[in-house]
């Protein structure tokens, strides 16, 4: 077991290192000045010049050599060091800081919110295939599922507005009560939330199924168990095993951030640190998101292969090693 | 039926009542917001659309650190009069009075003794040695500012006394004065273990002498000053300004309609026109419309077979109807200009009009200068080539996703091809500067009535410069050499008249429109007052409510 | 296809109305010059007969308006004298844009004059088109390599799977980006290829388990035995059987391309103008969202976007439940194992930092 976690772990260190040289040059070779400007179609007279950026590439270091610069780059992130922002100045470590829990404060209520709405879900579902229920559940998470999260997240910036739900930023100016955090979180975490019901509750219908059938659950039901018996103490036990494997794939997802929903509402998190990264070349911003998207992707892909082998032992590390 | 009914008297009774008040169908402030006596206390929240990099006006150029940092939290030795429009000439405030020496030479600046930094270090002339030193430095990314410099010999205090600063220059130059006077002044105590600016806490945290002082940067939310009481000049009113950073305008807008905002910049044109009266906010806020120096303009790229010929850039500018594409894409709000310089200015020629909407005169234009459809496949050719060309736009531009569309459509009427290409801003304006590109639109804008035009028409500054649409003149070169040695405002504003007359016959450019900045005030702000240099929020006090 | 597939499939009704759902649309796609047009269907005009001038581009009608038709002339409309481009003489506009609903603009029109319900059927091409592209881009891909890792194993396998998790942590957006800068010209096609190369792992996954489940069935074991190449049974038995669950993966990755393409508009990284598409039909609508007028146009294509996401999903999952028979009680063991880690490693994706996939 050690043996096998021992090279799991290291299994991960080349795709770490394929990452952060895919992205490095990806970065580098992504056209584009590094130096955020007024945006809007509007250049200031006087200081915009291209004898100015040429002298801000050179010193951002933006035109030294290539594979020297990811060699750099890399012995400064091994010694903990990720740069600093091309933008502000700020060490990127300072910036991941500030972003990564105000999305944590979104992602993680909105991941148990989604478990906590999808296992009734797909319990019901479950407990009657093909019924009335199951149909009218499946076909409203998928419905919700298709929506385009701009759309709900602006509708309901629109709707919300005049009902004292507050649509912007973390905080009421001055107050620092827990409940205007939570007010303020209510509306972007419910973006966050609805389309991953579906995949939530489909899931743990279908492995609820899959459990059913199986051997032991007809015996224990033919040993005469309630029918609520063998669903509460065989079925969900082992469905909800599964449904934990699911949740280290969901890993990256709550560190990289959502783009769109932290935009609408006005939240500085990750999605719209790569955002604004991205948008204004700001090269060790972007490379240090990256890599800690990397790393949550290693470790997510870890950590559900060791659920996956605690809940399914049947299973050897060996021949699954995705 | 019904419904339209409804609609036509909400139309009606929005037409009468906007009647009855000019200074909102014109986003005047009314006298009243400058009557009564001012009252201190309160907090101005401010609407910003986008977070600046840093508080650091000597390594980044965002407008939103001038408007948050000039004259509020940083000063200069001289800065321009804001209630003296459009001329906007210079009146004291670090310095007491100045000199300058016969043959424009020398300045000398002599300043205030009752000045002290915000960290009560006692102010001096160091102080602006300092500063012009930093700039100086090449290690810091000051470019924007060094090209001011680039002809000062000599900066030092007189012999003995730390409160005259004297400046000698190699040659005269019409904005070597204003750009020294102007300039903000950082204490020497702090920028001497700056190094290159980025790393330092006066980065994002500026420490200044002005009657606001930095206090608080939440990152993605709002920047805090608050009024500095021990400042040299009369105090500020305001006890705090909070500047919240709201990026969607919709969103802005709804928090503009909960009362969120004292000051609301930069309105969408539709939401200033129409929603601010939809929401019922006439008595909760007065509108402004300023002009500031700016202009959109498309540019032809004069090195593309299809531009070079000036008879091709004015059919390009009677293609367009600019008065309509104004009324219906801009609201009608932004002010036709065929000028390079601040329309208000005298450097402009006001009896240039924009070139009218003339499709046959367009066809006429592209015939004789030999754009024709030789081979007969409906797009016209010359030499072989036929006139199909790309329009390079950025993608967050909103006028732009409504003008090529319709430029398309009207050039495709006279056999002329254009497809679009998008890229986002940074993509965009690297294109652009490295001249690639066929066709393009972009403002330029300024934070000052005086500006020299060398960086964008002189032909030197195709490679270095912002001559991005390779325009070459000797007669336009010399006549921008020329005036910048005159320092004469009436007989260089003469030459950049001709110097008009020159762009407009040439059309590099074709010239657009000057966009209005567009605001909300809360009806309780009193002394508040719209220019160039934007709003001077030390007049400004809140009446009680 | 196994036997009973379509049966199973067709006794669900939510299914049927599904596939009912995406044919309409994928009618209304094809035939959209027909219905909205600013060129009759078929003209005759000074003696000539033009046929479908709607679609093909004659040199003599440049310039064609309605206004030219003499007594002579006759023309055959498409029900809605709009295209999708075309924008009126501005000098003649009256009211600001965009306008409400009226006789000529049923749905009235978007914020440069031209008509709503005309880019909303012509937007269905390139939403259905961008759609169907990018999925099946993303199968083709994840099909090839998923196959390949699953029957070859070793080093392939390895090499597909370090790559399908390279990719998991990459923003989009910087792809969409460096592939700005390399190609010339970024069009709704380049930006979908790029979506594709991002998104096959989620196929590759779902294929490479089929494809181990296949490679230890009897049947193919005996054809090794019986002397067939590699290569034929990995196209004989391997491919055909991993086509099922690339089926289903296609049918939603078509709903998940068509949502990613409208958040790509919304952000300022979608098609350039003039191209007419729900997405960017929307980010236009929400630039004036307060605007009454502008609510059509923020409605519409949201509802057109939610539609036909819906139809492909619930088409999907249809499909899904269609091939894979188990919930009828048929349990084969051997199917097990493999099924259930397809599920557990292929959630349905999202554009929008729902799903476990890295956000834009």
């Amino acid at each position: 077991m050690r043996t096998l976690l021992l090279q799991r772990l290291l299994g991960t260190i080349p795709t770490f290192l394929g990452i952060t040289f895919i992205a490095f040059a990806l970065v580098r070779a992504a056209p584009g000045h590094a130096l955020a400007l007024e945006g809007d179609g509007g250049l200031r007279q006087g200081a915009a010049t291209a004898a100015e950026r040429r002298e801000y590439r050179r010193l951002m270091g933006l035109d030294d050599p290539f594979l020297p610069g990811y060699a750099r780059w890399l012995t400064h992130v091994v010694r903990g060091d990720l740069g600093d922002s091309f933008r502000d100045g700020r060490p990127v470590r300072v910036l991941l800081a500030e972003a990564l829990p105000v999305t944590l404060l979104l992602s993680l209520p909105a991941l148990l919110l989604g478990y906590l709405l999808a296992i009734p879900i797909g319990l019901i579902s479950a407990a009657r295939p093909g019924g009335l229920l199951d149909r009218f559940l499946s076909s409203a998470v998928f419905l919700l599922y298709s929506l385009p999260v701009q759309w709900v997240a602006l509708l309901l910036v629109v709707a919300a507005s005049g009902s004292g739900l507050p649509i912007q930023g973390l905080r009421t100016e001055g107050v620092s009560a827990a409940s205007d955090l939570f007010a303020h979180l209510v509306l972007p975490i419910a973006c966050l939330t609805y389309g991953s019901l579906a995949v939530l509750s489909r899931h743990l219908r279908s492995s609820m199924l899959e459990v059913m059938g199986q051997d032991y659950v007809r015996t224990a039901r033919a040993k005469g168990l309630s029918e609520t018996a063998v669903v509460l103490r065989h079925a969900l036990p082992n469905s909800l095993l599964s449904m934990i494997t699911l949740f280290g794939l969901t890993f990256p997802a709550l560190a990289s951030g959502a783009v769109i929903v932290e935009r609408v509402f006005g939240l500085p998190g990750m999605g719209k640190l790569t955002f604004d990264a991205v948008l204004g070349r700001d090269m060790p911003v972007l490379m240090g998101a990256i890599t800690l998207a990397g790393l949550m992707t290693m470790l997510g892909l870890l950590v559900s292969d060791l659920l996956y082998l605690a809940a399914d032992p049947r299973v050897s590390l060996r021949g699954r090693r995705t | 039926m019904f419904l339209c009914l409804q609609i036509a008297t909400a139309a009606l009774l929005a037409g009468t009542t906007a009647e009855a008040d000019p200074d909102w169908q014109e986003g005047r402030l009314p006298a009243a917001v400058y009557a009564g006596v001012p009252r201190i206390g309160g907090t101005l929240v401010v609407r910003l659309d986008q977070e600046p990099p840093s508080l650091d006006k000597l390594t980044d150029s965002a407008l939103a650190i001038d408007w948050m940092l000039e004259r509020k939290v940083l000063e200069s030795m001289a800065e321009p009069d804001a209630s003296k429009h459009p001329e906007y000439p210079l009146k004291p405030a670090l310095a007491t009075s100045w000199t300058i020496s016969p043959d424009q030479l020398t300045f000398t600046f002599r300043l205030r003794r009752d000045v002290v930094w915000h960290d009560g270090k006692p102010f001096s002339g160091k102080d602006v040695l300092a500063t012009v030193r930093k700039i100086l430095d090449p290690s810091v990314r000051a470019m924007h500012l060094r090209n001011n410099f680039v002809d000062l010999e000599d900066i030092s205090t007189a012999p003995g006394d730390d409160f005259t600063v004297v400046a000698r220059y190699r040659k005269p130059y019409f904005l070597a004065f204003r750009a020294l006077a102007t300039l903000s002044i950082y204490p020497a105590h702090l920028l001497e273990t700056a190094g290159d600016m980025l790393h330092s806490a006066i980065h994002r945290a500026p420490v200044g002498t002005g009657p606001f002082r930095f206090d608080a940067w939440k990152t993605g939310e709002r920047i805090t000053f608050v009024r500095n009481d021990r400042y040299w000049g009369r105090r500020a009113y305001l006890d705090r300004i909070v500047y919240r950073i709201v990026a969607d305008p919709a969103v802005g807008f709804q928090l503009l309609k909960q009362g969120e905002f004292d000051l609301y910049l930069q309105l969408q044109p539709q939401q200033w026109v129409r929603d601010l009266d939809a929401a019922g906010l006439r008595k909760a806020v007065r509108r402004i419309k300023f002009y500031s120096p700016n202009y959109n303009w498309i540019g032809w790229n004069e090195q593309r077979p299809w531009f070079s010929d000036p008879r091709v850039r004015q059919a390009m500018n009677h293609a367009i109807d600019t008065e309509a594409v104004r009324k219906s894409f801009l609201l009608g709000l932004d002010r036709p200009t065929t000028c390079h310089f601040y329309l208000d200015s005298s450097a402009c020629d006001r009896s240039l009009a924009p070139r009218s909407y003339d499709p046959a005169r367009a066809a006429q234009l592209l015939d004789e200068a030999g754009w024709r459809d030789h081979d007969g496949d409906g797009v016209r050719d010359k030499d072989g080539v036929p006139f199909r060309f790309t329009f390079l736009m950025n993608a967050d531009s909103v006028f732009l996703d409504k003008l090529t569309p319709y430029l398309q459509q009207e050039l495709h009427k006279l056999g002329v091809e254009m497809e679009i290409r998008k890229v986002d801003w940074a993509h965009f304006v690297q294109l652009v500067e490295e001249h690639q590109f066929d066709a393009t639109s972009l403002r330029w804008g300024n934070t000052d009535v005086v500006q020299d035009p060398y960086e964008i028409w002189h032909s030197s500054q195709i490679k270095d410069g912002s001559n991005y649409v390779l325009f070459k003149d000797p007669r336009a070169d010399q006549l921008i050499e020329q005036a910048r040695a005159v320092l004469d405002d009436a007989r260089r504003n003469e030459l950049y008249r001709k110097l008009g007359r020159l762009l407009y016959d040439e059309a590099p450019y074709t010239f657009l429109y000057s966009r209005p900045s567009l605001d909300a005030v809360s009806s309780r702000v009193r002394g508040i007052r719209p220019s160039v240099v934007w709003y001077d929020l030390q007049d400004v006090w809140l009446a009680p409510p | 296809m196994r036997p009973g597939v379509w049966k199973r499939f067709a006794a669900r009704r939510r299914n049927l109305i599904g596939l009912g759902l995406s044919l309409l649309l994928a009618l209304l796609a094809l035939f959209a010059d027909f219905i909205a047009s600013d060129r009759p269907i078929i003209l005759r005009q000074a003696g000539t007969l033009y046929l479908f001038p709607n679609l093909v581009e004659y040199r003599a009608l440049r310039g064609f308006s309605a206004r030219d038709l003499g007594r002579a002339d006759w023309a055959l409309w498409p029900p809605l004298r709009h295209g999708p481009y075309t924008i009126p003489p501005l000098a003649t506009l009256e009211g600001p844009l965009p306008q409400p609903p009226s006789a000529d603009h049923p749905l009235g029109t978007d914020n440069a004059g031209r008509d709503t319900l005309a880019r909303l059927l012509h937007g269905t091409r390139t939403s259905l088109g961008v759609g169907c592209a990018a999925a099946a881009a993303q199968v083709v891909i994840g099909l090839a390599l998923g196959v390949l890792a699953g029957y070859l194993g070793g080093l392939v396998d390895v090499a597909v799977t370090r790559a399908a998790e390279v990719l998991l942590s990459f923003p989009l957006l910087l792809l969409l980006l460096a592939a700005q800068g390399i190609l010339e010209r970024t069009t709704l096609m380049s930006t979908m290829a790029v979506i594709a190369l991002t998104r096959w792992a989620d196929t590759s996954r779902l294929v490479r388990a089929e494809a181990m489940r296949v490679r230890e069935m009897p049947y193919v074991e005996a054809s090794r035995a019986l002397g067939s190449s590699r290569l034929r049974t990995l196209l004989v038995h391997v491919l055909p059987n991993s086509l099922s669950p690339a089926l289903v993966a296609a049918t939603f990755g078509v709903g998940s391309a068509i949502l990613l393409e409208s958040a790509l508009s919304f952000l300022g990284f979608g098609a350039p103008e003039p191209t007419a598409s729900w997405g960017l039909l929307m980010a236009h609508g929400f630039q004036d969202v307060l605007d009454p007028n502008a609510r059509l146009l923020v409605l519409l294509p949201g509802l057109a976007i939610f539609l036909a996401v819906s139809a492909f999903n619930v088409i999907g999952e249809g499909l899904r439940d269609a091939l894979d028979p188990r919930y009828q009680g048929a349990v084969d063991p051997s199917v097990f194992i493999t099924s259930a880690q397809n599920r557990a490693l292929s959630p349905i994706p999202k554009p929008d930092g729902c799903g476990p996939t890295p956000a834009a």
